[in-house]
């Protein structure tokens, strides 16, 4: 926090927002592309934003990317004010298909990361509150999951399996309903 | 500067256990609770979670995603899925925890389900019918008393299940409601007028519709109605005439099905100003029977404010827009920015655009999607030549093709509707799969 700098000073940049990352690298965004997080924009509320926002658990790497992300869905959002996204608007997708389109070939970009990455993706798309960041990467990792035994996914996530034999076998009879 | 100072914690050996109990949670309600109970045997971290799991997806083995499912109609399914279902939600910690989603989903196959196919023995199949539909119930009852934020019900509508009674402190946080094959009385208007104070997006298909009118809060922004499925036509006829009243003071979004419903006198919608977009969708061979032009007239006078409409599967929109006393007089969509016309009938659709784009003067763009347009002369059929077209009218229309030939783009100015006509009718009969995008310049 102390590192944060002079918080007197009146920012008064075009609707400009400073993040720091955890490392201390500082990241110039557009109160639009900022406020696509929950937690920031509480903060531009409350009027903490001078001098920069400190965001101690997001690291350089993964504030670029999350940063990535809010700029591509800022636009989206401006242009969805006032209208709620469900299902009823599917049937008006042709007025936007081609952003819509092009908006998920991007998140399916976005998503092509290592599992690492993924995970700190979520854990700063939880810190930030970024609603659509966060359900995007969980929804990554469900899809990876689905249809695959729990020994599949131990070996893909190299879970270590701490449960005895019998213990095991007990949780199996417990919920057989589920295997069978 | 270098790689965080602050490495994310990474005990227990596997960045995904790492993660937090809510994060994991928000993983599980992107998979189907079957799917979701089975993590319970990955790790001792994993043994217990999905009981707090915020979302319930109960849904037919084949949206499990399994390879060869027995079908939910036959005894072998069924019981596979009473089963699940029973164990699920006894052991599940909701209702004591107030859940995201509850959803339920025995798929909507067509033909007799349940009573009919459960079994050889025909009385036997029915006294196990109806005890699936209680099941069902139960399971419903579950769902609602665990004051989900969703609820997702689709069901086969040959079950005759009725909605159970939402009740004030079951819906407080009631935001999305979504009914398909489900039996709605006036206890279900009941519950919509006097709970549900946050709803916000409301859809009914298939349904067996009693009810006699849908008032909600202010919140509700999005509503689709389609009641027509689990409908009996003859029995239908024998019915007096109905009308259904929807006062949704705050409404942005509506979907309609018109082609077939018990709505006869159609649908009153009071206060509809806030409505930005509609969607309206009549059906095969429909005449605007048994819902009258006249009620749909109705309808369409009330989207005075309404920006983006799309037809859909209009087959005799003359009849609607033509006015035999007003020729041609009908609403006047001043805000109309958008329209969409899919699986129409251009041969009416040609005789109204001319109105409809005067009526609409800030119409920006039209596009039709699968039309049917009049049978041309034995004209060659080929792949347009845009080229040509664009020769002819290029003075006045500029015209593209997409590059998998699917979309036309034709942007005219606003004195050229009368030719802009003339040119689709003539690239229209060799267009029946393509979409054509219409945008004033």
């Amino acid at each position: 926090m102390a590192s944060a700098g002079s918080g007197d000073e009146k920012a008064a940049a075009a609707a400009m927002i400073t993040l720091i990352s955890s490392d201390n690298e500082k990241f110039e965004v557009t109160e639009a592309t900022a406020t696509l997080s929950q937690t920031i924009r509480h903060m531009i509320e409350d009027g903490c934003t001078d001098g920069g926002v400190p965001l101690p658990n997001v690291t350089s790497k993964i504030l670029a990317r999350v940063i990535e992300y809010c700029k591509k869905h800022a636009t989206a959002a401006a242009g969805e004010e006032g209208s709620s996204s469900s299902f009823s608007d599917a049937a008006f997708l042709e007025v936007d298909r081609a952003f819509l389109e092009e908006l998920e070939e991007f998140d399916d970009a976005f998503l092509e990361v290592d599992r690492a990455t993924l995970f700190d993706l979520i854990l700063a798309a939880n810190y930030l509150d970024i609603k659509g960041l966060l359900n995007l990467t969980c929804q990554k990792v469900a899809d990876s999951v689905k249809g695959k035994t729990p020994e599949q996914i131990r070996e893909m996530y190299n879970i270590v399996n701490d449960l005895t034999p019998e213990e095991e076998a007990e949780i199996r009879r417990e919920t057989q309903w589920a295997f069978e | 500067m270098s790689e965080s100072q602050v490495a994310p914690p990474t005990g227990g050996g596997d960045g995904l256990s790492a993660l937090p109990d809510a994060l994991l949670h928000s993983v599980m309600s992107n998979l189907t609770s079957r799917q979701a109970v089975q993590t319970c045997a990955l790790s001792r971290r994993w043994r217990d979670l999905w009981r707090s799991a915020p979302c319930v997806d109960i849904v037919s083995a084949a949206a499990d995603g399994e390879q060869h499912p027995p079908a939910i109609r036959r005894r072998e399914g069924w019981e596979r899925l009473e089963s699940f279902a029973t164990n699920l939600l006894m052991c599940h910690s909701a209702p004591t925890t107030a859940l995201d989603r509850f959803r339920l989903s025995l798929g909507l196959e067509p033909g007799a389900i349940f009573r009919y196919e459960y079994d050889a023995d025909e009385r036997h199949g029915s006294v196990l019918g109806r005890c699936a539909a209680k099941h069902v119930d139960r399971w419903i009852r579950w769902g609602i008393t665990s004051r989900p934020a969703e609820i997702s019900v689709e069901l086969s509508p040959e079950l005759q299940i009725k909605l159970p009674p939402l009740g004030p402190s079951a819906s407080r946080r009631l935001r999305t409601l979504r009914l398909a094959g489900v039996r709605l009385d006036r206890g279900f208007a009941d519950s919509l007028r006097s709970g549900c104070p946050v709803l916000d997006a409301l859809e009914i298909r298939n349904c067996v519709c009693e009810f006699q009118e849908i008032v909600v809060s202010g919140t509700l922004k999005s509503l689709a109605m389609d009641c027509g499925m689990g409908l009996n036509l003859e029995e239908e006829q024998q019915q007096p005439r109905r009308r259904v009243r929807v006062v949704a003071p705050g409404l942005a979004s509506l979907c309609l099905f018109v082609g077939w419903s018990p709505y006869r006198d159609g649908i009153f919608l009071d206060g509809a100003d806030s409505l930005v977009r509609a969607s309206v969708a009549a059906g095969e061979g429909c005449k605007f029977e048994p819902m009258s032009t006249q009620s749909l007239r109705e309808i369409f006078a009330k989207l005075v404010n309404v920006r983006a409409l799309k037809l859909s599967r209009f087959l005799e929109v003359e009849t609607l827009f033509v006015d035999d006393e007003r020729h041609g007089d009908f609403s006047k969509f001043h805000k109309l920015t958008t329209l969409d016309l899919e699986e129409c009938d251009m041969n009416a659709v040609f005789r109204v655009l001319p109105g409809i784009l005067q009526s609409a003067p800030c119409l920006e763009k039209v596009t039709l999607q699968h039309c049917k347009f009049p049978r041309g002369s034995k004209r060659k059929r080929g792949p347009i030549e845009p080229k040509m077209i664009a020769f002819k009218y290029r003075s006045r229309l500029s015209i593209s093709q997409s590059q998998d030939l699917k979309t036309i783009h034709v942007r005219c100015k606003k004195d050229d509707i009368c030719e802009l006509i003339e040119l689709l009718r003539s690239i229209g009969r060799r267009l029946h799969e393509s979409t054509i995008i219409v945008t004033k310049i």
